[in-house]
């Protein structure tokens, strides 16, 4: 998926074992090599291909395999309530219930809150229960706004330690299930 | 293959005997040789494997406190301090008072391949013959990840039960491609000749060729039918919510959606086809089997659901005791009766059905049964004739679903699962996308 994704030009992201904010950073990977930032996206250009970041040890049997440390998505100008006061019609998302890409790129995102903007305010209309649907490729590169507030969050699975640090964006894709489903395919 | 680990523990719960009043062991030890390819980055290895779990009672006037040991286990293991733990922490959980039930014979269950005679080695057949599967079929493998397991449970009691085993596992990931197409393979089993390779391989990229050419599924309610892959996506698939209805946790807090006795959901009993879903620990060489479960608990056949009623839950031996019943090892290897009706006709009957054939992903909220799931394939029939479908998410009550569901005559067998091919659902909701 990662090869025919082209993300906004607006968006940077870098993988950066090595940075201070990273939960599990580290000067040597698991295979004893140097770490070293990786620009993953910048620009507008298609993605790097996998597999990223450095050799990291994790699962049952503690094998190597290649996965990224420390994500950061480069912070914007603009705050995030600047951002939201920009929107003329739309809503914020948040609450990730649960999070599925597939191989043909399609992405499902389950939210927990949608909450209603118009003309720049929070209108205190809010659903519960919603999911946020599109091609991965078209909601990065649609993305028109990035926060310069960042929120660190931890990536807990199967995976070796990591986390990411990452802005509010402004994007448009199609909301569908639960009281929105009147509403379905609005973007 | 042997159990090193299972004579420092009975040593250590000996020496304690004037504190245990009851204890179950079971001790795994073992191999696994493993093989990993992602792209031209090749590694593999054999790694020793041991594992403890022990369960240590102790009864006092107020009832029985319990607590376990659960450990890698290594020659360096300090199985005594680790009992002396486990009995300290008994004493803080002092609960109602019951008694273990006398040891019950191991089920009668082949769980090892006998053509296993070295894992590592076995990880290495079984890559050359992924390699050699997908060369035959004109394609390259882009990734894989290839585990094999050889190992020896032991299990002993306080009661007298001292038994060994030997068992095996294989896994297989891998991530074919050929041309602009891919195609993903996983297979598990407990016998080599059970992963069915060359079918597996061949099928999967069948499939890639079919899902380029597919059309984008319609939104709108359908009849949806599944056949047994997508029925049992990732294991268990649809069933894990029946799995989830037998936990006597869930039922004790009232959170399952019907209790013993009572339809599984409304309808159940006046279904054109009543359910009757048993769970099965004997399967041979399933991988659900086992001839003793957990710390000493005997396996048993029983009944999940029985004509649309609910009937059994998972019993532990505590679990058992304080209900008075009998243990039964759990939720094994699942069994369903054939359908009345041909496969072929469960799609003809009436107006169209939307037969799914793969999922994307299958997300299920266990204790409601909620379900929405992608397609990867499907095949919308219809009147004018069939065609292959992709994308679209399903959502429903896969309670109610498989409940309320008609069931081909002709029948499927994995490691987890015997019963029919093919399901007809009822009316679903279809999102596109």
């Amino acid at each position: 998926v990662a090869a025919r994704v082209r993300a906004a030009a607006a968006l940077t992201l870098v993988d950066d074992p090595t940075s201070p904010a990273a939960f599990a950073g580290h000067a040597l990977d698991d295979a004893g090599a140097p770490a070293r930032p990786t620009t993953l996206a910048s620009g507008g250009a298609p993605f790097a291909a996998g597999p990223w970041g450095s050799a990291r040890r994790s699962g049952p049997r503690w094998q190597l395999a290649r996965a990224p440390t420390h994500l950061e998505l480069a912070a914007g100008a603009a705050t995030a309530g600047a951002l939201e006061s920009a929107v003329a019609a739309g809503v914020v998302l948040d609450g990730v219930r649960d999070l599925r890409l597939d191989d043909d790129g399609y992405v499902v995102v389950r939210v927990s809150r949608a909450r209603e903007l118009a003309r720049g305010q929070r209108t205190g209309r809010v659903w519960g229960d919603l999911e946020l649907r599109g091609d991965v490729g078209e909601l990065l590169a649609g993305v028109i706004g990035v926060s310069s507030d960042r929120a660190a969050v931890a990536l807990a699975d199967d995976g070796p330690a990591r986390d990411a640090l990452v802005p509010w964006l402004v994007t448009r894709g199609e909301l569908a299930g639960g009281p929105l489903a009147d509403a379905r395919g609005g973007r | 293959v042997t159990a090193p680990a299972l004579a420092p523990l009975l040593r250590a719960l000996d020496r304690r005997t004037f504190a245990l009043d009851d204890w179950g062991a079971r001790v795994t030890a073992g191999s696994v040789g493993w093989r990993r390819r992602v792209g031209d980055d090749r590694r593999g290895g054999e790694q020793a494997l041991g594992h403890v779990r022990a369960v240590v009672h102790r009864d006092v006037p107020a009832g029985r406190g319990s607590a376990t040991i659960d450990v890698d286990a290594g020659p360096s293991t300090p199985f005594a301090e680790l009992v002396a733990e486990a009995l300290d922490r008994a004493m803080s959980t002092i609960g109602p008072a019951w008694t273990s039930p006398p040891p019950a014979a191991p089920a009668r269950v082949a769980v090892a391949d006998p053509a296993i005679a070295r894992p590592v080695d076995a990880a290495d057949q079984l890559e050359q013959l992924v390699l050699d599967a997908a060369a035959t079929h004109g394609a390259s493998v882009r990734a894989l990840d290839v585990e094999v397991v050889g190992e020896t449970v032991s299990v002993a009691t306080s009661r007298g039960l001292d038994a060994s085993w030997p068992q095996t596992a294989l896994t297989v990931r891998a991530l074919l491609v050929r041309g602009d197409r891919h195609a993903r393979v996983e297979r598990s089993a407990r016998r080599l000749s059970d992963l069915a390779l060359d079918a597996a391989i061949a099928g999967a990229l069948a499939d890639a060729d079919r899902i380029a050419a597919a059309a984008p599924t319609p939104a709108g309610r359908v009849r949806v039918a599944l056949e047994a892959p997508a029925l049992l996506h990732g294991g268990l698939g649809l069933f894990a919510a029946f799995v989830a209805q037998a936990d006597p946790g869930l039922e004790r807090q009232g959170l399952v959606a019907a209790r013993a006795g009572r339809p599984i959901v409304d309808g159940a009993t006046a279904a054109a086809e009543p359910l009757t879903l048993t769970s099965d620990g004997t399967l041979p060489f399933g991988l659900a089997s086992t001839p003793i479960a957990d710390v000493g608990d005997p396996v048993r056949r029983f009944a999940l659901v029985e004509r649309g009623l609910v009937r059994g839950l998972a019993l532990d031996a505590r679990e058992a005791a304080l209900r008075g019943a009998q243990a039964n090892g759990g939720v094994r290897g699942l069994l369903v009766p054939a359908g009345p009706t041909d496969a072929d006709a469960l799609l003809t009957d009436a107006g169209p059905v939307l037969l799914v054939e793969a999922w994307h992903w299958l997300a299920l909220e266990p204790v409601t049964g909620e379900l929405r799931a992608r397609i990867a394939l499907g095949r919308l029939h219809a009147a004018a004739g069939a065609r292959d479908v992709r994308g679209g998410i399903v959502r429903a009550d896969a309670l109610a679903a498989l409940a309320l569901a008609r069931r081909s005559r002709e029948l499927a067998s994995t490691p987890r699962y015997r019963g029919p091919r093919r399901w007809l659902l009822g009316e679903l909701a279809v999102d596109g996308g």
